[in-house]
């Protein structure tokens, strides 16, 4: 992110100074922001800034519904994930194979950013999958944590 | 019956999407009804030109729209048509097109589609605030460049050309920090540069191209006399975008000199010779960069047209 | 009509996924995927290729930047004396005024609408400076949070307007014309929510703080000291946009570095603030991009099943009077808006719903400015509303309060689509002086 803001405001000087330009920035900062969104899901999840709707889940109580229940949710967002890694990999492998770069400048090989957003992917699916291994064998839940510490950043 | 989702970044309006609803029409009547394609203009299904080689090719969507110069990346082929000063005319764009086709058919085969047809785009000129007819005229402007070979040549030629995204010009040219955009007639008036800007100098810079594929699958899933539909479509639908450019670009000229634009058509020879040489570079590098398919593309295409340059 | 029950369909698996406590961006997605593959039979690959294509296109562009930079510097202003002192500052203003401090979120999100061009940047800069301050000093929860959602939508209407952009490109309307023709309505409705918080105020002053002291006139001159930051902060970012220094989408970086530069010359930045506000920030951001990300999957799926044009059109074989098909499209949209993000609103349903408005004898700048209307409402409505979604974020309260608090300023909003129907002018008049 402070990589983000630096480039564009390089951008931002040789315009209005020097009267020319990166060329690359919106390229590079399009980059930037898949690669944030997509690099700190995990981070993210954990630190349960991700919301969700627990009307319901908080009316669950502790008990072996409110498991079943959180499973299900863990569940479907592993399998979405990884079904969408999946064709990230196919992607970022053909890229690759075929040695497709973006159109400007820079050329950059479009594996590269594609490949980021598919780390990213894993990162959160291992995450997913160590928290629903923890759902299931009673370990603590994502929600609760954020309430014992008070919402401590 | 089938329905066809067919993305098209561009708006209903333009000469593709007009050229599409053409094609849909004349697709339903030759197939009986049979095929119907759903447009989603303006990029509404969520895919840009890039994205649709792909799309097409993995069959996301059966068949597409696509301004293939971004995919220059991808197959250097396709920068052919948005190269400076190859194809100054409609007459020589058209040959550029016809004599290239093979190649592209080629190509789009690896890629698991079929070439239907092109559709092409108004020749770019200049857009600014004064007559960009000389090179005294065009040093030190502020001008909006679209790609890697417009930046090389208008900086070789002492403007300060800049990269902004497209959402970005018209609040650019509000506040004064451009003061040019290459573009086309068309398009400016589309987005009512005329508000900002007062003269479109024409230069014929380049005719870019969007090509119209279909997935193979889809294709080869169809009855022969469905594809027979499909085939005999898609030429009567490049006929009439070709024949509609020819048309649009007087039009547009009309429009202009309706909102007080003047456009300048008799730019001093010299000038424009002088743009095609710094746009030859970029020409060289298209041809070392395609190894003989390069040479061959090139050659045929100056016989053809009877130009040596 | 087939669409409104795939519309129906769509929404109730939306309802079911996301009630269930699924995060919010992975519901959206599983139930674009989910509708794809039962609703339409795609097969899985064809799935799969659309759903790489789209959460790639969608999430690596430009226009994005200005999401995480805007929530990155409303951190920083956050966890320094910034804002401490805007808030200190302001009080001497705003104390005899009913509502007092409620008014920096209407006033805050309005000066913010005119450097950012998207609803959830300037919700989510605004919101993270102004709702926990307002909090502590004992201000009414549900005014502080509706104001703040309702307020930040003007990030549309008031220009620069991302929406307003690709609606003029569409519709080949000047984009120089939209953008003034926002700027009266936004102040209109920007002034009904004003109005609306000095009215419950006075009707309940419990609903804020008593601010009975005096304020001589030092006091008024440390204040505006104690503005100074913010206000050089508003003329840096404002003034280098106007001037076309830097482009609508740039001045997001330029309000980061500005911040930074001012936290240092105040000798506030520690490192501890810098790494803070930053990892504060991307956890923020990430949650807003990849809901929006999954929005943009969802407008795919719904643009697949052929859900916003085919209800368009049955609204065009309807054959209604002007002012009936006005209100039937009023409907249309905030229907859309209760599962799809404002741009894809307007891409999807525009190409039938602009000549049937310009048909009926509406001025195009005029439908742009009622469109921009129609987006922002959908931002405030559940299930899926990105300000509603952002607010979350920010504050912790669950969603249905925030949609709760958030109704009356809905209602003001719908309001003023009532008056600037009636008179058009509002929005009409200010392009016509500027342009002719
Ligand atoms: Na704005
Ligand atoms: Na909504």
């Amino acid at each position: 992110m402070v990589l983000v803001v630096a480039l564009i405001m390089v951008e931002i000087v040789l315009r209005g100074a020097f009267a020319t330009s990166t060329f690359i920035m919106d390229e590079f900062v399009g980059y930037g922001v898949a690669a944030i969104t997509f690099l700190s899901l995990g981070y993210a999840l954990e630190s349960g800034s991700l919301i969700r709707v627990n009307v319901l889940l908080t009316h669950l109580g502790n008990g072996i519904v409110r498991r079943l229940v959180e499973a299900f949710c863990v569940g479907t967002t592993l399998a979405l994930a990884v079904f969408i890694a999946w064709y990230f990999w196919k992607s970022v492998a053909r890229s690759w194979a075929r040695g497709s770069v973006s159109e400007t400048v820079a050329q950059v090989p479009l594996w590269i950013p594609e490949g980021l957003v598919l780390i990213g992917l894993s990162i959160f699916a291992l995450q997913l999958l160590a928290y629903l291994l923890r759902v299931l064998t009673g370990g603590q839940l994502i929600g609760d944590d954020i309430t014992a510490e008070g919402h401590g950043e | 019956q089938t329905k066809w989702d067919m993305p098209n970044e561009y708006s209903a309006t333009s000469i593709h999407g007009e050229g599409d609803v053409y094609f849909a029409g004349k697709l339903k009547e030759l197939s009986g009804g049979k095929i119907e394609i759903v447009h989603h203009f303006g990029g509404a299904l969520g895919y840009k030109s890039k994205d649709q080689l792909d799309a097409v090719g993995d069959g996301a969507v059966p068949i597409a729209n696509t301004f293939v110069a971004p995919l220059g990346g991808v197959e250097n082929l396709f920068l052919l048509s948005s190269l400076p000063f190859v194809a100054v005319t409609h007459a020589e764009a058209r040959q550029l097109y016809e004599t290239a086709k093979p190649y592209y058919e080629k190509i789009f085969a690896k890629y698991n589609q079929k070439l239907l047809y092109s559709s092409p785009w108004p020749p770019s000129g200049l857009w600014g605030k004064k007559p960009l007819d000389s090179m005294d005229a065009l040093k030190a402007v502020k001008l909006r460049t679209y790609d890697v070979p417009g930046t090389q040549t208008f900086r070789a030629a002492g403007a300060a050309p800049v990269q902004l995204s497209w959402a970005d010009v018209v609040p650019q040219l509000g506040t004064g920090g451009i003061d040019a955009v290459l573009t086309s007639a068309e398009a400016g008036l589309s987005s009512r540069f005329n508000e900002h800007l007062s003269h479109f100098t024409e230069i014929n810079y380049a005719s870019p191209l969007n090509m119209v594929t279909i997935n193979l699958d889809t294709w080869n899933a169809l009855s022969p006399e469905l594809q027979q539909a499909v085939t005999k479509a898609a030429a009567a639908a490049d006929e009439h975008t070709w024949a509609a450019m020819a048309a649009r670009v007087d039009q547009n000229y009309q429009e202009a000199a309706k909102r007080g634009v003047q456009v300048v058509t008799e730019a001093p020879a010299g000038y424009r010779a002088a743009l095609s040489k710094f746009g030859a570079a970029a020409l060289a590098d298209w041809k070392s960069s395609m190894g003989s398919d390069g040479e061959a593309i090139v050659s045929k295409y100056r016989t053809r047209v009877g130009r040596a340059e | 009509m087939d669409a409104f029950l795939t519309g129906l369909a769509v929404l109730g698996l939306i309802v079911l996924y996301i009630g269930l406590g699924t995060w919010v961006f992975a519901g959206l997605m599983l139930v674009s995927v989910t509708s794809l593959g039962l609703i339409l039979d795609f097969p899985v690959d064809r799935i799969g290729a659309i759903a790489k294509s789209i959460l790639w296109r969608s999430s690596s562009t430009w226009e994005l930047v200005a999401i995480p930079l805007f929530i990155w510097m409303g951190e920083i202003i956050f966890r320094t004396d910034i804002a401490d002192r805007l808030f200190r500052g302001l009080t001497p203003f705003v104390a005899r005024i009913p509502g007092g401090l409620l008014h920096t979120n209407v006033t805050g999100c309005t000066l913010f609408a005119a450097v950012s061009g998207s609803s959830a940047a300037t919700t989510a800069m605004v919101g993270k400076i102004t709702s926990s301050a307002l909090a502590d000093r004992n201000y009414d929860t549900n005014l502080s949070i509706g104001s703040l959602a309702g307020a930040g939508s003007l990030g549309l209407l008031i220009p620069p307007s991302i929406v307003m952009i690709v609606y003029g490109v569409l519709a080949e309307v000047s984009i120089s014309r939209l953008f003034a023709a926002g700027l009266l309505p936004g102040l209109l409705i920007a002034g009904l929510y004003s109005g609306y918080i000095m009215l419950r105020c006075f009707i309940n002053p419990e609903l804020s703080p008593k601010g009975d002291e005096r304020y001589r006139l030092t006091d008024r001159l440390r204040a505006i000291l104690d503005l100074s930051p913010v206000l050089a902060l508003i003329v840096i970012v404002l003034g280098g946009m106007y001037a076309g220094l830097v482009t609508p989408s740039e001045a997001a970086a330029v309000g980061v570095t500005a911040t930074l530069a001012i936290t240092v010359l105040m000798r506030e930045l520690t490192w501890r603030i810098f790494v803070d506000s930053l990892m504060g920030a991307v956890k923020v951001s990430c949650m807003v991009c990849s809901i929006l990300v999954a929005a943009a999957l969802l407008s795919t799926a719904m643009g697949y099943l052929h859900v916003p044009a085919e209800l368009a059109k049955a609204i065009d074989a309807l054959s209604l009077s002007p002012y009936q098909l006005l209100l039937m499209l009023a409907l249309f949209y905030i229907m859309l808006g209760l599962f799809l993000d404002g741009i894809s609103i307007v891409v999807m349903s525009l190409p039938i719903t602009f000549p049937l408005a310009t048909m009926a004898g509406f001025d195009p700048v005029w439908f742009g400015i009622f469109l921009v209307l129609m987006v922002e409402l959908g931002q405030v409505t559940p299930p899926v509303g990105f300000n509603l979604f952002v607010l979350q974020g920010i504050t912790g309260h669950p969603i249905g309060r925030i949609a709760y608090a958030a109704l009356p300023f809905f209602a003001l909003m719908c309001l003023g689509v009532v008056i600037i129907t009636l008179f058009p002018d509002i929005a009409l008049w200010l392009p016509r002086q500027m342009f002719g």
